[in-house]
């Protein structure tokens, strides 16, 4: 029934199959603009939640168009998102949102190829280099938490992460590259 | 300052969410002024963002996440899921005027009620309250029913809503707005027969599609307010709301209203609030909810934690100028500035120990309150008594071991390291006074002679503050003549300090067996057990207490 919200049986195995065979890729694209997993949670429900209405259309659609169309949704969904950011906060809010345009715009999307190359550079870091991204982005712990465990300051801590971070990104343009060629 | 140095102490900053607010106007020119820069920070942001995401990215169990995120939308669906609610309030089409609809509802009150008086009038044979006669001249013999007749029924009066508008029950999908809706979004017309209610329908009929999104942002509303993350979590431990029970998981995040509860000596949860509060919450503990930052009326600037009973550990960040933290139990209200505190709220008091800074407390039956300072301790009582004293002279250790001070005329009790052995063969390796004891899987406190020192009281506690190297299991145990009693402690916080604090009557609660009293203890022992290899196991403050409140135990 157009125009309404019911979750009928039918309704629901479409849905349940949609969820299934796309869920990971929206939440993937969600999670490379949103770092707050609980927050990218409930834009991945509000993406298939907004399209039961054509739940019966989508799953009988072509694979790839769906997948197309719910990252369209998903990208409406962030720009949303940030748009509310922007009039509530401040200047940084603008500028980030400016930053991540390009990529959430960008037709292809990519994720897939990242976070295979993600993991990889990720088998790759030192020890020391994995163990603080294990405890500080994985697993929560606090910096200030993990300086009084290692003896370092969370100063220096904030830099390191940061240094890993940039040689993860160079590490994933580069595989990023080697896929597409 | 240097540019590209200062960028970089930027983003590391922003990335680790410390950033000043002058440094984030600062980090927001310099993104400005550079597309190169900006596009950089774009990338680094994603490689960020991902990697926070990565347990559910990169991990993940995909098929599991499915039927997770399928039953989350079907709890969205129902008909008080707020969330779902809100989306669709905000998205509601924006020629909707609820004020008509008010000032609609209005009049259909003002008719029913005009109809209920003339049904009353025309109830009553006769005297004054007899309707107008003018009133009555205006019906009709079919308009009028006889008094009696069961289908009498006030005629539709034109501000009453027709029985059509009234929405019929199987109409009402599962979700239901408030709001009273546009009158173009009313459901389908009923069947005439159905008799419409006296009062003004409910405005909850059938719920239009969300609109797309680029329609509006929806209000954020105050269900939706993220006031608390799970930072950590082992056992069981569930999020309520209302009476909806869900399990905690650790990065889940908590919105405002909802409570936590700790079910289970050994389960154990680390609450992160959005300030940077950390509320630890140890053994069987119950919190009632955790407010949102009150904006407005004499509560303003406050955030309210309703705590119904159990053990916490708080450690609270500095509270902003004209902002406070109140911790709310039956008894009391401790409010902080940002300190660290132990709670424990029972029935019969709430205990404050502060352990750094300073918290006032306020005994809400006598409205009675004194400010407690760190090694302090304060009990506030219902029948409105607020006592303080100094840490620790409420109870009789009887074995102390702190090693960061290695004297040993602390101990009360005697220690006797035992040489490494396997653990097998139940042997202990060098216990000696130092900062920490640096165990490989085992430690523990030998009695000798037994039976001079520990005798058994369910009430004795057992308490110390461990770390381990990684994540795995602590058995402890407690080795008394009659046989040994233990409790599995899962640790799979690594690293951090935690403090174990339980009574022998946890541990026989724990294996379903009681001791009886005065049995021999011969030691306690504190052993690591790990998927791979068990952890090494840091201790320290090492103590066996009486708590002065038991009864004298002979």
């Amino acid at each position: 029934m157009m125009g309404m919200l019911v979750l009928d049986e039918r309704c629901r195995e479409d849905l349940t199959n949609l969820v299934h065979a796309h869920q990971a890729r929206i939440r993937a694209f969600l999670c490379r603009f949103e770092p707050n997993h609980d927050l990218v949670d409930e834009l991945t429900q509000d993406v298939f939640i907004s399209i039961i209405p054509r739940c019966e259309e989508l799953s009988c659609g072509d694979e790839e168009e769906t997948a197309a169309y719910l990252r369209g949704v998903a990208r409406n969904l962030i720009r949303m998102r940030w748009r509310k950011q922007k009039i509530r906060t401040n200047a940084l809010a603008v500028v980030l949102s400016r930053a991540l345009q390009a990529p959430l715009d960008r037709d292809a999307d990519d994720t897939d190829a990242r976070v295979n190359a993600l993991k990889s550079c990720l088998r790759r870091l030192a020890r020391h280099a994995y163990q603080l991204v294990e405890d500080h982005c994985f697993k929560g712990m606090p910096l200030e938490e993990i300086a009084l465990s290692t003896r370092q300051s969370s100063a220096a801590l904030r830099m390191t992460l940061l240094r890993i971070r940039r040689s993860l990104k160079t590490c994933i343009e580069a595989g990023l590259k080697e896929s597409a060629s | 300052m240097n540019g590209p140095n200062e960028l970089d102490r930027l983003l590391a900053d922003f990335q680790a969410g410390a950033l000043s607010e002058s440094d984030e106007l600062r980090l927001a020119a310099l993104l400005s002024r550079d597309p190169a820069t900006q596009k950089d920070f774009a990338e680094l942001f994603q490689v960020d963002a991902l990697l926070r995401n990565w347990v559910h990215v990169g991990d993940a169990d995909e098929d599991h996440q499915a039927r997770v995120l399928v039953q989350q939308i079907e709890a969205r669906l129902t008909p008080a899921a707020p969330l779902l609610r809100s989306l669709l309030q905000s998205r509601r089409p924006r020629r909707a005027r609820p004020w008509i609809l008010w000032i609609a509802a209005a009049s259909l009150l003002l008719g029913a009620i005009a109809v209920a008086l003339r049904l009353r009038s025309g109830d009553a044979p006769s005297g004054p309250q007899r309707a107008p006669v003018a009133e009555r001249k205006t019906r009709t013999p079919n308009e009028a029913p006889a008094p009696d007749s069961p289908d009498r029924r006030p005629a539709p009066s034109p501000e009453r809503k027709a029985p059509e508008e009234a929405p019929k029950k199987e109409d009402v999908t599962p979700v239901a707005p408030e709001r009273p809706r546009p009158p173009s979004d009313l459901p389908k017309p009923a069947p005439p027969e159905k008799p419409a209610p006296p009062l003004p329908p409910d405005p909850r009929p059938e719920v239009a599609i969300p609109q797309p999104p680029e329609k509006g942002p929806p209000a954020l509303l105050e269900s939706q307010v993220e006031v608390a993350r799970c930072a950590w979590v082992q056992g069981d431990v569930f999020a309520i709301h209302g009476t909806e029970r869900t399990r905690l998981k650790e990065g889940a995040s908590l919105l405002v209203g909802r409570g936590v509860e700790s079910a289970g000596t050994t389960s154990n949860a680390v609450l992160v609030l959005a300030d940077g509060t950390r509320i630890d919450l140890s053994g069987k503990a119950r919190l009632r909810e955790i407010g949102g930052l009150a904006a407005d009326g004499p509560d303003a600037g406050v955030r309210r934690v309703s705590l119904v009973d159990g053990r916490f550990r708080v450690a609270a960040a500095k509270q902003k100028a004209r902002q406070s933290l109140v911790f709310h139990s039956p008894q009391a209200d401790v409010r902080v500035i940002g300190t660290e505190f132990d709670l424990v709220v029972a029935e019969a008091s709430t205990r404050v120990e502060v352990l750094e800074g300073k918290v006032g407390v306020l005994n809400l039956a006598s409205h009675k309150s004194i400010d407690v300072v760190a090694g302090r301790f304060a009990v506030a009582s219902p029948d409105g008594a607020l006592t303080t004293a100094a840490l620790g002279s409420d109870r009789k250790p009887v074995f102390q071991c702190h090693f960061d001070d290695g004297r040993k005329d602390d101990w009360v009790g005697s220690l006797e390291s035992a040489n490494g052995g396997s653990k097998r063969a139940g042997g202990f390796l060098r216990s000696v006074p130092n900062p920490s004891i640096p165990m490989t899987n085992a430690c523990g406190i030998i009695v000798s002679p037994p039976k001079s020192v520990f005798k058994w009281d369910s009430r004795l506690r057992f308490r110390f503050e461990y770390r381990v190297s990684s994540a795995g299991h602590l058995w402890v145990q407690v080795h008394p003549l009659s046989g040994a009693l233990s409790l599995d402690l899962p640790a799979s916080e690594p690293k951090v300090w935690h403090t174990f604090d339980r009574s022998l009557g946890d541990f026989e609660e724990a294996m379903g067996r009681r001791l009886p009293l005065g049995d021999a203890i011969l030691g306690f022992y504190v052993q690591g057990s790990g998927d791979r290899s068990p952890p090494v196991i840091d201790l320290d403050n090492v103590e066996i207490y009486e708590p002065l409140a038991a009864p004298s135990r002979k």
